[in-house]
């Protein structure tokens, strides 16, 4: 379809959103791969601890001897899982409390606008790390926790795009037509939102492996998966005989929310269909 | 016969175009304008014809990363400005050259007063001036209480900010104004008052002005000379009462009728057919063939003129066909006095 | 007498501003279209006509009075009656671009209009753009609203509220976003509509000009109140109200075509 096209004709013309798609889709295949393929074992020990990289171990091996590439290749996994389904999480409850509040306004506009201020004024990482400490680690757990933080983003993002969509006149028209007000809200409102929305749930997916990572290292994860932030959180204590093992790990993050932050930025500005580049 | 007086401003053949998404795009072509000194010219022109383009490089504001100068010159008061560097600008704008846009609010600065608005452009031109009369002067010189010195822009109404602006300008005394469809925002009996201070203003300070508009009737009230533009050519120019009396491009004579409002005998408002011409892609020749109902083979082939009109000296337009449009069809003439 | 097609009877609405100061938009007007007729709403900004055309479509209630449309009040209707009842009034607004949704082609757009005749869409859309002159019509079907001229936006808008079959448009300064050039042909396609559909307008407006020309009848507002109306002639040629005379004065006019005169310098 010509929308379709022209969206990514848009999207592709900036460099670093390209640049940015193409390194997820790498990091998507290695998850995948890490989970499809058996035999490798990123767990495995050896007798060779500590050792700097070299062409054998080019990232170099941890304290009990494992592999600091393998367990980055096999951290990818748990980072995307937690990014993309908290981002998913906080932007379908974020739309959905988002758009209702803006569109049919009054108290429930208002008591869930005085909500989403609470999340947002609380840091973020400290009420994270509570509600995990009190309920016991685990993915999934770590997953509800951040997109019970991230959705205010959304949900006033949402708020403040159907109140300024919704008094535009192509609704009017729409609404002259005969239409129903939720399916104007479905139909009309929601989908000129997107945009905005979507930019702001790539953000939230770098936001999210950035707190997955804090989490884990602080030790708020469960001890037997492979995560960047785990890893930093054992390396760190060889920070000055074994730099690698934080350095890679650190620049594996950096890297990936830096990657979803121009992914975002390249979505929000490809979809608006008014944009002119 | 045209005025002894020296100009203000002479464009010859000023081509100019924009790069905008690989394609290059003639926002002028062959442009041709003079303003006299203390004369007043209006410019007409639908979307797309090139007349805000033409405000802007007046004054060295058009982005020199994507447009460039193709050919011709601009001359104000006898010097060559065509190849000014952004500095150099600097001592064109204000003094002599001044500009009011259509817009006011977003030209002025929200978080400060009007009358230190008004005293920085002072300062700029005359540093060592005494700062709080002038204001006070130029506030009643555009018919503003003095009280407005310190509001800021959101207190004042649009004509009032319209003011404030001409106010600005005018503190740097120029020679000659540029008004960008100066009342297209406001409502028509504000429109009135500000047309009416722009025609008090010039008789006062003897300063010329080229007046920017899509309006004929406003043109045509506050105008001595009138150039029409269309799809980047300025296809028509001469007098008031020439042009607008006597019409001869065949665009002209289509506007002069729309912009009446009136309906025929059949009871059909008067038009111009086809759409507004796109920039991007103009047919070679007169811009116009689309739209004309006399566009014939040759006009396809380059554009014509500028021929003499032979009604009144000055009076030129671009069509081949000047001769057959122009006999007898006196379409209109200025309601006012053009004075 | 004839039953009025729409009656606006006492409206009033008041606005609070965020700084709590009241502003009276609309102050107890009344106004009647007749079936077929064409009224012309004049004002200025700020005189309330853009808040009366919103309240005469029904997307914004009164704080008093009633608006009737063919004698039943749109007050007294439930949502769903009230959604029904106002299809017979299609809004077409200044600005086409923002009246038409920019992420619907136009075969999109007239489908929203066109639900209920789900098999024969395609048709019927081409049959619409021909009609307002966009022919041929499925040259256009699958343009975005921003890939069109400011004119072919505005004639999307009318074939899709001629698309509801109305009985009354309300044209909220429909010419205003449109060149000087392009003006005849919508007010020509207005007429043609007009004349074919015996639809009454209710054209809001700035421009006396055109009212003068459009309308029939004219009702001049000011801060919320219609202070003149009658004959669109009687009204705009010979004012009686200050206010109309000021607004009528105010207009640089172009004259009507006169005989060969020579005011003109000697050639």
């Amino acid at each position: 379809m010509a929308a379709t096209r022209r969206f990514w004709h848009r999207f592709l013309a900036y460099r670093a959103g390209a640049a940015a798609t193409i390194y997820v889709l790498v990091l998507v295949v290695i998850a995948v791969a890490t989970q499809l393929l058996s035999g490798v074992d990123p767990h495995q020990l050896s007798n060779e601890v500590m050792r700097a990289p070299s062409p054998a171990h080019l990232l170099g091996t941890d304290e009990l001897g494992r592999d600091v590439l393998l367990g980055i290749v096999y951290g990818v996994w748990v980072s995307l899982t937690v990014g993309f389904s908290a981002a998913l999480a906080a932007t379908v409850l974020g739309v959905v409390i988002g758009a209702t509040a803006g569109h049919y306004g009054g108290a429930f506009d208002l008591i869930v606008m005085r909500i989403s201020e609470v999340f947002q004024v609380v840091p973020s990482f400290i009420l994270a790390a509570v509600i995990v400490a009190m309920s016991g680690p685990g993915l999934t757990r770590v997953v509800m926790v951040i997109a019970l933080l991230a959705w205010p983003q959304i949900a006033r993002l949402m708020r403040g795009e159907v109140i300024r969509i919704k008094q535009l006149e192509f609704v009017d028209a729409v609404r002259c037509l005969g239409v129903r007000e939720w399916v104007i809200l479905a139909t009309e409102v929601i989908p000129n939102a997107v945009a905005p929305i979507l930019a702001a749930g790539t953000l939230i997916v770098g936001q999210a492996i950035l707190l997955e990572a804090a989490l884990s290292f602080f030790g708020l994860s469960s001890a037997d998966l492979i995560s960047w932030g785990r890893m930093l959180n054992s390396g760190q204590r060889f920070l000055f005989n074994a730099w690698w093992l934080s350095l890679f790990p650190g620049t594996a993050i950096f890297v990936t929310v830096l990657a979803f932050n121009l992914l975002g930025d390249a979505i929000g500005s490809a979809l608006n269909p008014r944009t002119t580049r | 016969m045209p005025p002894p007086r020296q100009n203000i401003l002479e464009i010859e053949g000023l081509t100019l175009s924009y790069r905008a998404r690989g394609a290059v795009v003639r926002a002028m072509d062959g442009v041709n304008l003079v303003v006299g000194d203390g004369e007043a010219v209006g410019l007409v022109g639908e979307s797309g014809s090139g007349k805000s383009s033409l405000a802007r490089v007046v004054l060295g504001l058009v982005p020199e990363r994507v447009s460039r100068i193709e050919a011709g010159r601009i001359v104000i008061a006898g010097r060559d400005v065509t190849r000014l560097t952004q500095a150099e600008w600097e001592g064109v704008r204000g003094n002599p050259v001044a500009i009011v846009f259509q817009d006011p609010l977003s030209y002025l600065n929200p978080v400060m007063q009007i009358g230190r608005q008004i005293a920085e452009s002072i300062l700029r031109h005359t540093p060592d001036l005494k700062v709080a009369a002038r204001v006070d002067e130029l506030l009643e010189l555009v018919r503003l209480p003095p009280a407005c010195a310190t509001a800021y822009p959101h207190e004042l109404s649009g004509g009032m900010r319209q003011r404030a602006l001409l106010a600005i300008a005018l503190a740097c005394r120029p020679r000659l104004l540029i008004a960008d469809e100066p009342t297209t925002a406001l409502d028509v009996t504000t429109q009135a008052e500000i047309l009416a201070l722009l025609k008090d203003l010039r008789q006062r300070l003897g300063m010329a002005m080229l007046l920017i508009s899509h309006d004929l009737g406003i043109v045509a009230s506050a105008c001595e000379r009138i150039y029409v533009m269309y799809a980047g050519h300025t296809v028509e120019w001469g007098r008031t009462q020439a042009v607008f009396g006597y019409p001869a491009h065949p665009y002209t004579i289509g506007l002069l009728k729309a912009a009446q409002a009136a309906r025929n005998a059949q009871g059909r408002f008067a038009t111009i057919s086809g759409d507004p011409p796109n920039l991007a892609e103009l047919p070679t020749g007169c811009p116009f063939v689309p739209r004309c109902p006399y566009a014939m083979a040759e006009c396809s082939r380059a554009m014509p003129g500028p021929f003499d009109a032979q009604g009144d000296a000055g009076h030129t337009v671009r069509c081949w066909r000047y001769h057959e449009t122009a006999s007898g069809i006196a379409v209109a003439r200025p309601a006012r006095d053009a004075g | 007498m004839q039953e009025p097609l729409l009656a606006l009877d006492k409206v009033t609405k008041t606005f609070r501003r965020s700084g709590g100061s009241i502003v009276n938009a609309v102050r107890s007007v009344s106004l009647d279209i007749g079936p077929g007729e064409t009224v012309a709403l004049v004002g200025e900004s700020g005189s309330g006509k853009s808040t009366l055309g919103r309240i005469a479509l029904g997307l914004l209630a009164p704080d008093s009075g009633r608006v009737l449309l063919a004698g039943r009040c749109l007050g007294d209707l439930s949502a769903a009656a009230l959604r029904d009842a106002r299809i017979a009034m299609q809004p077409i607004f200044q600005d086409a671009s923002a009246s038409l949704n920019p992420r619907r082609t136009v075969r999109e757009l007239l489908a929203q209009a066109l639900r209920h005749h789900r098999d024969s869409v395609e048709q019927r859309s081409v049959d619409l753009l021909d009609h307002v002159g966009l022919r041929p019509g499925t040259e256009y079907l699958l343009r975005f609203p921003h890939e069109l001229s400011g004119g072919q936006r505005q004639r999307v808008a009318i074939a899709r509220a001629l698309a509801m079959e109305p009985r009354l448009i309300i044209a909220d300064e429909p010419l205003s976003g449109a060149d000087v050039s392009i003006r005849g042909q919508i007010l020509n396609l207005l007429i043609d509509i007009k004349e074919e559909h015996r639809v009454a307008y209710l054209m809001i407006t700035h421009d006396i000009s055109i009212a003068r020309a459009f309308a029939d009848r004219v009702a001049v507002m000011m801060q919320g109140e219609i202070v003149e109306s009658g004959p669109a002639e009687a009204v705009l040629h010979a004012p009686t109200h200050p206010y109309t005379k000021q607004l009528v004065a105010a207009v640089p006019m172009l004259d009507a075509p006169t005989a060969r005169d020579r005011e003109i310098g000697d050639a």
